[in-house]
């Protein structure tokens, strides 16, 4: 299993009219173009500016990969995409980060098969993985975990 | 540049259908398959019966400025601008609320050799490339569209 970077980078330019009406106008880059402030996206998002009256609000960079060898999901009670576990984590200035995983597994769940086990080395896992590796949207630190409860697909009031 | 990267995770499920998870790493990461991505995926990969299939990496810059008022043109008012690459393979791309003076006398067709224009598509030359990394090499023409359909007025 390895992630495969795709050849060229998506860049979008966000406009915002007089009016507030949003438009976009999109391109490919070289891979080596990441970042949106320098080179390449830079270059063309003035060059746009200079014959647009819209207003250039975000200049955006997409990379993508794709698993080259995913394997196969497996069979389980809640192995639909619709079943989801949905953890509330809170970030160090207090800001919810809140985060769904579609088909959990039901190893994961206490026994009433609506919240999550904390103690399960699996849920404990994801929240030392978030907290070494990712932030809120504001940058900050990612504190603990509130919550971590199961959504039921919709229509489905018991099971 | 945004305070954070954002990551968008997408994975399927057994029965085919596909969802996606977003959460934020810091804005100093760049590669789809960094070190912090690929541990936040396998800690899910161990919480979920589904296979993680993509990621995309979301990075933003906003830039200071505004929108010119009473402008004669909106969005929905394109330039519309085509090219070609290197095997030939045409390429449009669009710009929103066009500035008049880019226009010909017509307000329909694009004036190629005006000097704003001419640094967009020299840019584009520069720059630009096709999904499959192909460079974008010609500019063939311009003109303004609106909502797909030419004006006449």
């Amino acid at each position: 299993m390895a992630l495969v970077l795709e050849p060229s980078n998506e860049l979008i330019l966000h406009f915002v009219d007089y009016n507030g009406k949003h438009a976009t106008s999109l391109y490919w880059l070289d891979e080596t173009e990441t970042d949106p402030a320098v080179g390449g996206a830079l270059a063309i998002a003035n060059a746009a500016q200079g014959i647009s009256n819209a207003y250039l609000s975000v200049v955006e960079i997409l990379r993508r990969a794709r698993e080259s060898a995913p394997g196969s999901a497996t069979a389980g009670p809640y192995d639909r995409f619709s079943d989801k576990l949905k953890f509330f984590f809170v970030a160090e200035d207090g800001s919810p980060v809140i985060i769904e995983i579609g088909s959990p597994k039901e190893t994961v769940l206490n026994t009433d098969h609506k919240t999550a086990n904390r103690s399960n080395s699996a849920v404990s896992g994801f929240l030392t993985a978030l907290q070494d590796n990712a932030v809120s949207a504001e940058g900050k630190a990612i504190t603990y975990l509130q919550s971590a409860n199961r959504i039921r697909p919709s229509g489905r009031k018991k099971q | 540049m945004a305070l954070s990267t954002r990551v968008t995770i997408c994975y399927q499920d057994r029965y085919g259908f596909k969802w996606c998870i977003g959460f934020h790493v810091d804005n100093t990461v760049v590669d789809p398959d960094d070190a912090k991505i690929v541990a936040v995926i396998a800690a899910i990969n161990i919480l979920t019966r589904a296979v993680n299939i993509t990621v995309e990496l979301s990075k933003v810059n906003a830039p200071a400025g505004a929108a010119t008022s009473l402008a004669s043109y909106v969005n929905e008012d394109k330039g519309f601008f085509r090219f070609t690459d290197e095997d030939g393979s045409p390429h449009s791309y669009k710009i929103p609320s066009l500035v008049p003076g880019i226009l010909d006398a017509n307000t329909e067709s694009i004036t190629s050799s005006n000097v704003l224009v001419l640094a967009y598509t020299n840019a584009v030359k520069t720059y630009a490339q096709g999904r499959g990394s192909a460079s974008i090499q010609v500019f063939v023409s311009a003109y303004r569209k609106e909502n797909r359909k030419l004006l006449k007025r």
